[in-house]
């Protein structure tokens, strides 16, 4: 007699069956995003079915970006969700190395499988990883550089960390130039984190080199008929107020008269509240004016007789960037002049890129606006060449406020992986065994970036391991020439970025270990 | 030859610019939705060569996957595609000639070679000079490096046939006189104001109703009314104004009966349907300014011209200015053709043709047609493929043979033999014979110089950079996943 316990449509799995199904989920989406890591990797096209996909292609994205694979792809498995959570937190930390988090939890757990077959409790496992990430991250902590002293020394480390980021990207093959164009784009900010003061515009046409850094703020509208194009010494006024007809918005009011004179006046009385509205915003001082809704003709006439240079339909993120970066704020009525704040900028003029006449705010208070204007062949690769430039720019806005680094090319990874071998001999008991396999998954890591390179992955790596052994500690992988070299200097990551992976990856890898039961509980059921 | 499709909501469209039928295609499979956005950014840069660009981009993905069968890796292929492309540009610039944008004859040339290959290749001696003319009337020709497609303006007319298209020096509308009461259809010395309030009865933006008690009361509506109008009309009078270019409001009527009546009697031509965004054009044209409001109705806003007058050509009337004061940097050109579907195909052809011409001012140098660049760049290629080593000297031999794609391509098309006529122009070209190319009137191989067929060089050199940027981003993916 079994004991019903769950409701209809409720499943269970249990202690073994758990344990398997969760790790073969994980090492699933793990091998999945194996293929982009490195210079060398590859990328994936997300094709969604309804058409709608992220992205302004139709439904169509080429992507690298690990996090942008994962978020797009339905996953069922519980194990494998909790990767793809993960990989979010690393995108919204950090912005990059979200391939990589993915990767060594799945490498983790490959190992910890074959432990669990070994008859090792995954308790003891755990413990074992928990040593292993202690003794890892010593050791990487204790690599890790600092130059922010040296001015010129800095540059070079962040325009290197820009290239490593970049090399994996779409960009590759103009990585100095964007690196260039994103380490002068985070040097603006000045320390602040805030990456909403970087504008990026995607323009079709033109290829990828085009591509350039403007400072000064790009606005992607026009401006009004006969209004003056361009403007020194400017007080701006954001707004976000409906321009066109100034309706009455309680729904079916209706006005009663007795003749068509009536009429007249009532229609008379409506544009003098235009142009009283207008007089009002002119009043305050300004000479530009940036709308966030429709300027009809009348104001826009009123406008262009002021001498006021009005700009209309502009998009929510750009208003809300400009009243950033002019120092302004947005308004929405002009009754209390002193409670509005008014932007101000040196200068605003139309400029032409590509086809399209657009809005240029330049020297801007503070001096730390700029935009990245992006060409490119196919909007496929300007929204990836966006989803690089952002992965990019947040890591160098990171590093500005964590300056120290550690070396890429499985230098840190092998580094870590000595470390933490040379602490398991001193372990007694079983888990030493796990520490163990700890150090061989994150040997993994060079020998997926040796895979992808189509390089004897095995050679490499024990050639690299006896480097490290020998004294060479800032030896790593050089995937274009397929040997060992020193790569201090060229390939640089920011330390936060790989403290973060390795923190990450080993708490996901606890979490999935400890569990030994999944209850699935009955889909909601849905009223006829 | 031309494609003629189909379009979901049954409308035909015949075409032979590339883009035009790649954008109607209703593509699935993502590499090549891939090329068609590829065909679309060759439009947005060079306008032409839309079609070469994605014959390229075709070629060379078949030439890599030869590559890939041989053992190399896509990565690698992506990387030796780029400098062999970069190669390949400065090949092109290096046998391009240096064009000054004085010499029409030049020009001339350029544009009847991209019109050559489209549905109106017969009458490109009627539509060559009217392209070239009207971007040198709107471009200073030693300052810019760039124009405004925007301010050349094509109205199109069925009637006639396409040898009827002129260049009018002057401004052309779409829109026709009113006539229905009686207005005029010719003005001399017009001043012309340009209005976007509207000559009808006062409708406030709020709903209203007239609520009349008395039936007395009911005449005097109409009175008032009547003054109403009258008031407008003559205040419009006043400042001399005596055209009228109403825009169009969705909110209420421009006109009514009787407003028509009165601009009549006062002798004003009134023109009405006017679009919020020919406004721009208009202003920029006549010289004149928006008013939106009668109270603002001055003098000053007025345009002046010579001639303002409602032509029936061949069977549909198009209202004419002529001789404006002080007008900007314009021109308008009337197309006229049997069918709308010539008519259509006609536009795109004249809107590639200007771009080719824009090509010119951007970039001013000129490399000739025929399919003789692209063997050029194919031998050099091929000869330093030799200097190369490892996967880059692969690489570039698999770039140079695909680059004979498009000579290949033209000698299939016009019924040679592509075998002989690609291996004879190697041979010319090894020799030296850096212009000849393939003469498709004749059906042999002649200098393509003094047979005048020449096209910009952006079109060529864009088009080999944008098919191999999306040649490595192809090369680049390994997976394709069904998100949600």
């Amino acid at each position: 007699m079994s004991a019903q316990l769950f409701n209809e449509g409720a499943t269970q799995e249990r202690a073994e069956n758990a344990r398997l199904s969760n790790i073969i989920g994980a090492i699933a989406v793990g091998d999945l995003v194996k293929s982009t890591l490195g210079p060398k990797g590859m990328d994936k096209i997300l094709q969604s079915a309804s058409g709608h996909g992220g992205g302004s292609g139709d439904g169509l994205v080429v992507t690298n970006d690990g996090a942008t694979i994962l978020k797009s792809i339905p996953l069922d498995n519980a194990a494998a969700k909790v990767l793809v959570n993960i990989s979010k937190v690393q995108d919204d930390e950090v912005g990059d190395g979200t391939t990589s988090v993915c990767v060594l939890a799945a490498e983790i757990l490959r190992q910890a499988e074959q432990l669990i077959d070994q008859r090792i409790h995954p308790q003891t496992i755990i413990d074992g990883f928990r040593l292993a990430t202690a003794s890892a991250r010593a050791a990487l902590e204790a690599a890790a550089v600092s130059h922010k002293d040296d001015a010129a020394q800095w540059r070079e480390d962040l325009l290197s960390i820009a290239r490593t980021t970049l090399s994996s990207k779409v960009l590759a093959a103009d990585k100095h130039k964007f690196a260039e164009i994103c380490v002068d784009a985070v040097l603006r900010l000045q320390g602040s984190t805030n990456l909403d003061r970087i504008q990026i515009i995607k323009k079709t046409g033109g290829k990828v080199s085009d591509s350039y850094l403007s400072d000064g703020f790009i606005l992607a509208k026009k401006i009004g008929v006969n209004q003056p194009r361009a403007v020194k010494g400017a007080r701006v006024l954001v707004a976000n107020t409906p321009m066109d007809t100034d309706k009455v918005k309680v729904f079916g009011a209706k006005v009663k008269v007795s003749d068509t004179a009536q009429l007249a006046e009532i229609e008379r009385a409506e544009r003098e509240k235009m142009r009283a509205k207008v007089q009002k915003i002119a009043a305050l001082g300004i000479n530009v004016f940036v709308n966030r809704q429709l300027i009809y003709n009348w104001p826009e006439q009123l406008f262009a007789d002021a001498g006021i240079m009005a700009i209309e339909h502009a998009d929510f993120d750009g208003v809300e960037r400009l009243a950033l970066v002019t120092g302004g704020e947005i308004a929405s009525s002009f009754d209390a002049p002193d409670l509005i704040k008014l932007g101000a900028c040196e200068s605003v003029e139309e400029i032409i890129i590509g086809e399209d006449r657009m809005v240029k705010f330049s020297g801007v208070a503070g001096g730390q606006a700029c935009t990245i204007v992006l060409r490119g062949g196919t909007t496929q690769m300007l929204d990836e060449a966006e989803r690089s430039i952002h992965d990019a720019l947040a890591v160098l806005s990171q590093a500005v406020g964590e300056p120290r680094i550690v070396y890429g090319g499985g230098c840190s990874e092998m580094l870590m992986s000595n470390a933490v071998d040379d602490a398991a001999k001193t372990v007694p008991g079983k888990k030493s065994i796990a520490m163990e396999a700890f150090a061989r998954a994150l040997r993994q890591m060079p020998t997926i970036l040796a895979d992808n390179a189509g390089l004897d992955s095995a050679d490499l790596v024990a050639k690299l391991r006896a480097a490290h052994y020998d004294g060479q500690s800032t030896a790593g992988l050089d995937l274009f020439a397929g040997a060992v070299v020193d790569v201090a200097g060229k390939v640089t990551e920011s330390f936060k970025l790989k403290r973060q992976v390795l923190l990450s990856a080993a708490e996901a890898a606890e979490m999935i270990l400890r569990v030994d039961d999944i209850i699935r509980c009955a889909p909601r059921q849905r009223r006829h | 030859m031309d494609k003629m499709i189909e379009t979901g909501k049954k409308e035909v469209v015949i075409s032979n610019d590339g883009a035009t039928i790649l954008k109607h295609m209703s593509v699935l499979h993502p590499a090549a939705r891939m090329l068609v956005d590829l065909s679309a950014a060759q439009d947005v840069e060079a306008g032409d060569g839309t079609t070469s660009v994605v014959v390229l981009a075709g070629s060379l993905l078949a030439g890599a996957e030869k590559l890939l069968k041989k053992g190399i890796h896509p990565t690698q292929i992506a990387e030796g595609f780029q400098s062999a492309a970069v190669e390949a540009v400065k090949i092109l610039e290096g046998i391009s000639i240096p064009v000054n944008l004085e010499d029409r004859e030049f020009l001339l040339k350029s544009a009847t070679t991209s019109l050559s290959s489209k549905v109106v290749a017969q009458y490109s001696s009627v539509l060559a000079p009217i392209v070239v003319d009207s971007v040198l009337r709107v471009v200073g020709a030693t300052t810019d490096s760039n124009v405004d497609l925007n301010d050349i303006r094509i109205v199109k007319k069925i009637g006639g046939t396409i040898d009827d298209t002129e260049l009018v020096s002057g401004v052309v509308l779409n829109q026709t006189a009113i006539t229905s009461a009686g207005g005029p259809t010719r003005i001399e010395k017009a001043k012309i104001g340009l209005i976007q309030f509207q000559l009808s009865p006062p409708k406030p933006d709020m709903d209203n109703q007239v609520v009349v008690n008395d039936y007395r009361q009911m005449d005097r509506i109409l009175k008032e009314e009547r003054n109403y109008l009258l008031n407008l009309v003559k205040k419009i009078k006043k400042a001399g104004c005596n055209v009228l270019l109403i825009q169009k409001s969705i909110l209420r009527d421009a006109v009514n009966s009787l407003s028509l009546h009165f601009l009549a009697k006062l002798k004003i031509m009134a023109i009405k349907e006017v679009e919020r965004d020919e406004i721009e054009f208009i202003c920029k044209a006549t010289g004149c300014k928006p008013i939106a409001d009668i109270d603002s109705f001055a003098e000053d806003k007025l345009g002046t011209a010579d001639l303002v007058e409602e032509v029936d050509s061949n069977g549909s009337r198009i209202v004419q200015i002529s001789g404006i004061k002080g007008a900007g940097k314009t021109a308008s050109i009337i197309m006229r053709g049997a069918n709308q579907y010539v008519l259509d195909e006609a536009e795109r052809s004249i809107h590639d043709a200007l771009c080719v011409i824009r090509c010119l001012v951007k970039k001013r140098a000129l490399v000739v047609g025929g399919g003789a660049p692209e063997i050029e760049v194919s031998q050099r290629l091929a000869e330093l493929a030799k200097s190369q080593t490892g996967f880059q000297s692969i690489c570039f031999q698999a770039f140079a043979e695909a680059v004979e794609v498009i000579p290949t391509t033209l000698a299939e098309n016009c019924g040679l033999s592509p075998i002989s006529i690609v291996t004879d122009l190697r041979n010319r070209h090894a020799n030296g014979e850096k212009s000849a190319g393939i003469n498709v009137r004749k059906g042999t191989i002649s200098d393509m110089l003094r047979e005048n067929v020449v096209q910009p060089l952006l079109v060529s050199t864009s088009a080999i950079e944008l098919s191999t940027e999306t040649v490595r981003m192809l090369m680049k993916i390994d997976d394709i996943l069904a998100s949600r």
